[in-house]
């Protein structure tokens, strides 16, 4: 009796940046190269484009398509085995950009802070609009934010009430140099603002 | 007046600028293809279609896309990749280039990569290094500037030619936009008043210099222009300034200064001129340890007032409560006399003061229903050495309730006093109406007889805050009661306010503040202007 074939298991698709193909290999964003199997449905022109990829069983890509309106889940380009490699790159050491984390800035304002004011954090992205985004108060002195960075993205940031003239200064009444994180999942930083700019 | 804060608010930026070195004209990089998209969340530029990019070192790059990195200064360039530096040239699937070290990786899909300098003389093979190589996937986000060609000053700014804002409405393009993302927070600081709309437009500027117009819309006023100039000078200096509706006869003339002097001595100036009249201030900070002291000095038109003020650190009284204490001494004058009730005014062209304030604050302390309760207090007094002091008493107590994550309630209570003294002429500062006393509203006011120098304030609040998953989307209600004296249809605070202010970001590179308060017949008003703001 012959075996019935096993079932075809759907393909997993991932969806990755490509910088370069050529006929038989595919370069990605970060600088890895996989091999393109010779019966492969591709598409040629991909530098600089988010694209579908479907591996064969031998980690060859045999599927090739533009990403944009992909209806099938597509996973990230992380998720692509190391035996489809022909060069892999190095581990990143600022961590996957294409990677999104949350991040929670607690700060603790002074007691001398009015009542009725909202606390803000200004960040170097808006060039340090002093009411860029806006903190929830946990209690009387305490404020968080949840924001969302590429992993190991640097922030630089400081604390206002709204204006550039209710901007933090610290202990020497001076202006500090900006806070600054990298981004990490989980990352809760523990900040202080000592002084207020019009609070004496 | 105009002219002379003209020369001023060009000489004062000028020394900063020479001090600074921002006189110098700095390299820039020119980056043009069929598409540039420019994604301000990452500071990155993607440039499609016959990428070209000229570096001010010499080096050339094409390809079919590229990549700018604009936080950490590097450029990858993806498909038919050509980099020529002079007579050397090399080609490749893609090129990067990384600015900090000035090096250049080469990557061959049958080879792997090489890296080399700027000049392409030698190549060695290297691991691929995925920094490097990343070109981030922002297909899904939307560009806030689309253009075909870009100068980009290292770490300063970048300069899109035509600019066009396919996601921001009401930004209509323009044959040439500037956009700052200079690391100096200092750019930050800003002369200018309020305004419900405020679009900058950057004309010049480097990593210690900015140029900016600013298409504008003030309650009021309406549509203006205004023109602001910004000099940094690493976290140590700053000076800004501003010239409001430049085209209208009431244009306002603004400056703002600070400058660090070593780690204890901070100095600032401010100051505007205007159609309506002048106004300067200067002020020195020391620091003491964790006390400081003050000086400033500060001229009104005609009116000049100086002060000498010290206080404390917070220092622990008990059981986590902890208090500091503020002295002060100054003068006021007036050429002619600052008491204008008295018949001898121009005896008092100068009056001297002295004041003391004590600032006490508990701890946050956990109390029912799983809140969180803190209060303040603050007394001052302030003697003068006409027969004469001012008492102030103003008390908070806050109590909050962080329901969730997303969810925050605050109930707030405070007391204001403050007690105008003229132990022998307190019937000539506050006589009692010869004639009836209308609110603003008209109605007539016996009550305000009473009122003979002794205010109260009492102030009852309650906030919601909802705070999305997105920090741009949020909703602050606000309710307060407010019961003073003296307050009466229309004077003073209204008895009854209910306000909103929410922020949404319909669009990914386009925010909206709006807020709205209802005063429940005040004086006649109902609801206040709407505040609108649009946030980039």
């Amino acid at each position: 009796m012959i075996p019935s074939p096993p079932p075809k298991l759907p393909a997993i698709v991932y969806r990755a940046l490509a910088l370069a193909r050529t006929a038989d290999r595919l370069v990605l964003a970060g600088g890895g190269v996989v091999r393109i199997a010779p019966d492969c449905t591709c598409i040629s022109d991909v530098s600089g484009r988010a694209v579908a990829i479907e591996l064969d069983a031998l980690g060859a890509v045999h599927a090739l398509r533009l990403a944009a309106g992909d209806a099938a889940p597509l996973r990230p380009a992380s998720d692509i085995p190391a035996r489809a490699f022909v060069f892999a790159r190095m581990s990143s050491t600022n961590g996957d950009p294409a990677v999104q984390v949350t991040v929670t800035i607690v700060v603790a304002v002074p007691a001398q802070t009015p009542a009725g004011d909202d606390i803000y954090v200004s960040t170097e992205k808006s060039g340090y609009r002093p009411n860029e985004l806006r903190m929830s108060r946990v209690d009387p002195v305490h404020w968080t934010l949840n924001i969302t960075l590429p992993r190991g993205a640097q922030l630089a940031y400081r604390f206002t009430r709204g204006t550039f003239t209710t901007t933090e200064r610290n202990d020497a009444r001076q202006l500090p140099p900006a806070h600054v994180i990298t981004a990490a999942a989980g990352l809760t930083t523990n900040d202080r603002v000592a002084n207020w700019a019009d609070i004496n | 007046m105009l002219r002379r804060f003209c020369a001023f608010a060009l000489a004062v930026p000028a020394a900063i600028a020479l001090n600074s070195g921002s006189a110098v004209a700095r390299p820039t990089l020119d980056v043009s293809a069929r598409r540039l998209a420019f994604f301000v969340g990452e500071l990155g530029i993607i440039a499609r279609g016959d990428a070209d990019i000229v570096m001010p070192n010499g080096l050339h790059l094409a390809g079919t896309a590229a990549y700018l990195d604009l936080v950490h200064d590097r450029v990858v360039v993806a498909g038919e990749a050509r980099a020529t530096n002079g007579p050397r040239s090399v080609r490749a699937d893609a090129i990067a280039y990384d600015g900090s070290t000035q090096t250049v990786d080469v990557l061959d899909a049958g080879e792997g990569a090489r890296r080399s300098t700027v000049t392409l003389a030698t190549f060695v093979s290297v691991p691929i290094e995925s920094d490097r190589f990343d070109f981030p996937d922002l297909d899904k986000r939307g560009a806030y500037i689309r253009a075909h060609r870009a100068e980009v000053t290292a770490h300063a700014n970048v300069r899109f030619a035509p600019a066009a804002f396919p996601n921001s409405p009401g930004a209509l393009p323009v044959p040439s936009y500037l956009y700052t993302y200079a690391t100096n927070p200092s750019f930050g600081a800003n002369a200018l008043g309020g305004a419900t709309f405020d679009q900058p437009y950057g004309i010049i500027g480097g990593t210690t210099s900015l140029l900016a117009a600013h298409f504008r819309y003030e309650d009021g006023t309406g549509p203006t222009l205004a023109l602001d100039d910004h000099h940094v000078y690493g976290d140590n200096a700053y000076v800004v300034t501003s010239l409001d509706s430049v085209q209208r006869n009431s244009r306002v003339g603004q400056l703002s200064a600070y400058q660090r002097m070593g780690a204890r001595f901070t100095q600032t100036l401010a100051a505007t001129t205007s159609a309506y009249g002048n106004s300067i201030s200067y002020g020195l900070t020391a620091a003491l340890g964790r006390s400081s002291a003050q000086f400033t000095l500060a001229r009104y038109g005609r009116f000049s007032t100086a002060d000498l003020s010290a206080r404390t650190p917070d220092r622990p009284l008990f059981g986590g409560v902890t208090y500091r204490l503020r002295a002060d001494l100054g003068v006021d004058a007036l050429p002619g006399g600052l008491l204008a009730q008295l018949p001898d005014r121009r005896q008092y062209a100068t009056v001297w003061r002295h004041g003391l304030d004590l600032f006490a604050a508990t701890p946050v302390v956990r109390a029912p229903l799983d809140t969180r309760l803190n209060s303040t207090v603050d007394l001052a007094r302030t003697w003068y050495d006409f027969p004469h002091h001012r008492d102030t008493l103003v008390s908070t107590t806050t109590l909050t309730k962080f329901v969730n994550r997303r969810l925050t309630l605050t109930g707030g209570y405070s007391l204001g006093f403050a007690y105008d003294v003229y132990p022998t002429a307190q019937a000539v500062f506050y006589p009692a109406p010869s004639v009836p006393f209308f609110a603003p509203d008209g109605t007539p006011w016996p009550g305000f007889s009473a009122y003979s120098g002794a205010a109260s304030a009492r102030g009852y609040t309650l906030a919601a805050d909802y705070q999305s998953n997105d920090p741009n989307t949020s909703l602050h209600l606000f309710l307060a009661h407010a019961n003073d004296f003296p307050q009466f249809h229309g004077y003073g605070r209204a008895p009854y306010l209910v306000s909103f202010d929410a922020r949404l970001r319909p669009l990914p590179n386009i925010g909206i503040d709006v807020g709205r308060s209802y005063y429940f017949g005040w004086g006649g008003r109902r609801f206040s202007q709407w505040t609108f703001s649009v946030l980039p």
